[in-house]
């Protein structure tokens, strides 16, 4: 008997066109057994997340380079309580200081932040964990 | 493990990125059909594979065009006043600004429009008008620098804005100097920011050229990318083609206009990009360039030798920098900087070591420069033009780069030149496989990344993040207000109706502009103008990798 696959929402936001990681996470998390939506380019947070509540997803992973994280990560969970998903999760990746963690998961309730370089097995394993599958 | 299978280890087969298999060593043999005078030539003389002057750097050495910019026009105003006084300088000892602006500039928008809520100044500098040029330019000699005008889409229209400035301040406008780098093409297969449906991408590049070459002389007018090629994943044979075969795609749709091939052609540079294995990048750009003045002189029949001759800036490869241990990038830009002087560029830009994680900090973008100065002061590399011409192993690689080089832009010549190969997503899939490729590459240990990879520190990724002002957008929203107010709205309104009768009459796009920009029209007024008449080119489906078996060195 399968397990229900994980849905995964891989996103980035506004001007941030740099996909090269964001293509490379969601054809890699296929592989490893979810099932992923890509919303491409220029997409406003409000958008992602009319996407993620269409698409059903279990967690939203954020692609971001431009120091946003905090402010996009904010909205976007704004935008899903009214949506009244405010349950659906939130993973992060790109170029995110160290600093800045405690607030993304601490105050704003990221699940996972995920930092440059990190292999692609553990990549898979930790989103998993994210969405209690094994 | 015994000596015997040692070697075999050893002698495994070894190939650079663009599937090149490497002898162990080569010899005179390798070069047995090879003419001092057909292939090389001397430095300063076609086919330009020894560098494009025949003084080498005895002249005047490359120029440090490191690229910057962030917040508002007068940070970055400051940060230019820091580089030049660590040493950074141009041409002739003239004033070399290099600037990136920021995601809503790049892409068309002023920084109070709602899409560019997270980004601005970020990452670049914002403009929204002339005002903003004005305090970008502050206390800087416009006739006596070489400005780098980064911006593809609105490039235009940031051009005649400095035009425009320069007319107010009185200076001549055949003094202006620099570039412009006016390429929507590369910014749709590299960044998929906004660009204009194909043919109007090259109508907007055709005038804007059109103008430099009747008013601004000394402006160059079309940056050729490889550099985001290659940061996409891109193999250095594709990095050197793609814009190869873009050149020969705008100087037909220039020809077309009326423009002769000596008229323009001369006034393209290229970028590109300095990555990790050392003489495949060097070989690339050797035969890049004779590529290049092949292309000018024998397939357009440039009269003039002198137009094919190809300028690069080079920036050493940002991908290769990594977030473990940021000081190691030190020695990994002083390795790239180091080969492409010797390959002979003439602008360099090198990154600083922090660059992987934030905006230089000041101190990390001081010892960037210095690293520059070293390479110019202490090696002797100024002293010698093309010191590895005649190595049997440079020389082999760059004739096999050469016929790499050619066999990628026949192909995409076969398929109707570069807009329609764009067009059909073949371009995007190849550079998709092969950065797929690149990665899996890394992942499965095959390429080893120091501290990444392998020679792994435990330790946690930190570091002083850059700065922003938090506030930066709320200024510049509150100047665009204030602008606004102050301004004769009436004019701007002819002004903007004035470049959509440019558009759609094929009249001249950069007199609007101009005129537009002194009238105090916003750069999202203007590229909303002109967009509103061209259109919008966006992606249909994203392009992943197909199931392409990989497989190390064979491409």
């Amino acid at each position: 008997m399968g397990q229900r696959k994980l849905r995964v929402l891989i996103a980035k936001t506004g001007f941030d066109a740099h996909d090269r990681g964001a293509k490379f996470i969601a054809v890699g998390l296929r592989d490893g057994g979810m099932e992923v939506v890509y919303t491409g380019c220029f997409q406003t947070v409000e958008a992602i997340a009319g996407i993620a509540v269409q698409e059903d997803v279990d967690i939203i992973g954020l692609s971001i380079l431009t120091s946003s994280h905090v402010d996009v990560v904010r909205d976007l969970k704004r935008f899903l309580e009214d949506k009244g998903r405010g349950e659906i999760k939130i993973i992060c990746g790109g170029i995110i200081p160290q600093q800045d963690v405690p607030v993304l998961k601490e105050e704003l309730g990221v699940c996972d932040v995920f930092f440059p370089g990190t292999p692609l097995k553990e990549v898979i394993e930790r989103v998993r964990k994210v969405g209690n599958v094994t | 493990m015994n000596k015997k299978a040692e070697k075999e280890i050893n002698a495994k087969e070894r190939y650079t990125t663009s599937g090149i298999p490497l002898k162990i060593y080569y010899t005179t043999d390798d070069l047995e059909n090879f003419s001092y005078r057909e292939n090389l030539g001397n430095p300063g003389e076609y086919p330009y594979t020894r560098g494009i002057y025949p003084m080498g750097y005895r002249h005047f050495a490359w120029q440090q065009g490191n690229i910057m910019g962030f917040g508002l026009p007068e940070d970055t105003n400051k940060r230019q006043k820091y580089i030049m006084g660590a040493g950074a300088q141009s041409y002739g000892g003239k004033v070399g600004m290099n600037i990136a602006f920021d995601n809503p500039t790049v892409n068309g928008y002023d920084s109070d429009h709602p899409l560019a809520k997270y980004e601005v100044g970020k990452g670049g500098v914002l403009i929204d008008s002339l005002e903003d040029m004005d305090r970008l330019f502050d206390g800087l000699p416009l006739d006596n620098m070489n400005v780098g005008l980064i911006i593809d889409t609105p490039g235009p229209i940031i051009l005649a804005m400095y035009v425009a400035l320069a007319d107010l301040r009185g200076i001549p406008r055949s003094k202006l100097s620099g570039v412009v780098r006016n390429n929507p093409l590369a910014r749709w297969l590299f960044s998929k920011t906004s660009i204009f449906p194909p043919k109007n991408s090259l109508r907007s590049m055709v005038d804007c050229i059109k103008f430099c070459v009747q008013e601004l002389p000394n402006m160059n007018v079309l940056i050729l990318d490889g550099y985001d090629c290659r940061e996409v994943g891109s193999t250095a044979a594709q990095e050197m083609a793609y814009p190869l075969a873009k050149g020969i795609e705008v100087i037909r749709a220039c020809l077309k206009e009326g423009l002769t091939i000596d008229d323009f052609a001369g006034k393209f540079s290229f970028f590109l990009s300095f990555y990790n294995h050392f003489f495949e990048e060097i070989a690339k750009i050797r035969a890049g360039r004779r590529v290049w003045a092949k292309i000018c002189s024998e397939k357009f029949g440039a009269k003039n030798a002198k137009t094919g001759a190809m300028r690069i800036h080079l920036q050493t490869a940002g991908s290769t920098l990594t977030a473990q241990e940021p000081l190691n990038n030190i020695a990994r830009v002083a390795v790239q900087a180091l080969g492409a002087t010797l390959a002979g560029v003439q602008s360099l830009s090198t990154c600083s070591y922090d660059e992987a994680l934030c905006i230089p900090s000041e101190k990390a973008v001081r010892v960037a420069i210095k690293t520059q100065k070293i390479i110019e002061h202490e090696t002797g590399i100024c002293d010698v033009a093309d010191p590895l011409g005649g190595s049997y192993y440079v020389e082999t690689l760059t004739n096999e780069m050469e016929e790499k080089i050619w066999k990628i832009i026949n192909e995409i010549e076969k398929r109707g030149g570069f807009v329609k190969a764009m067009e059909t997503g073949y371009l995007e899939q190849e550079l998709v496989n092969a950065s797929f490729r690149s990665q899996m590459e890394i992942e499965e240990g095959k390429k080893i990344i120091v501290g990444v990879n392998k020679y792994v520190e435990n330790e946690p990724i930190m570091y002083a993040p850059f700065t922003y002002n938090p506030k930066t957008r709320e200024i510049a929203v509150e100047r665009l207000l204030e602008l606004k107010r102050k301004r004769d709205n009436k004019k701007v309104e002819e002004a903007i109706e004035n470049v959509k009768n440019a558009a759609c009459t094929g009249g001249s796009l950069m007199a609007a502009y101009i005129e537009a920009a002194k009238a105090w029209a916003t750069l999202g007024e203007i590229y909303g103008a002109v967009k509103e008449v061209f259109g919008e080119y966006r992606e249909e489906t994203p392009i992943f990798p197909r199931q392409v078996k990989w497989q190390v060195g064979r491409v």
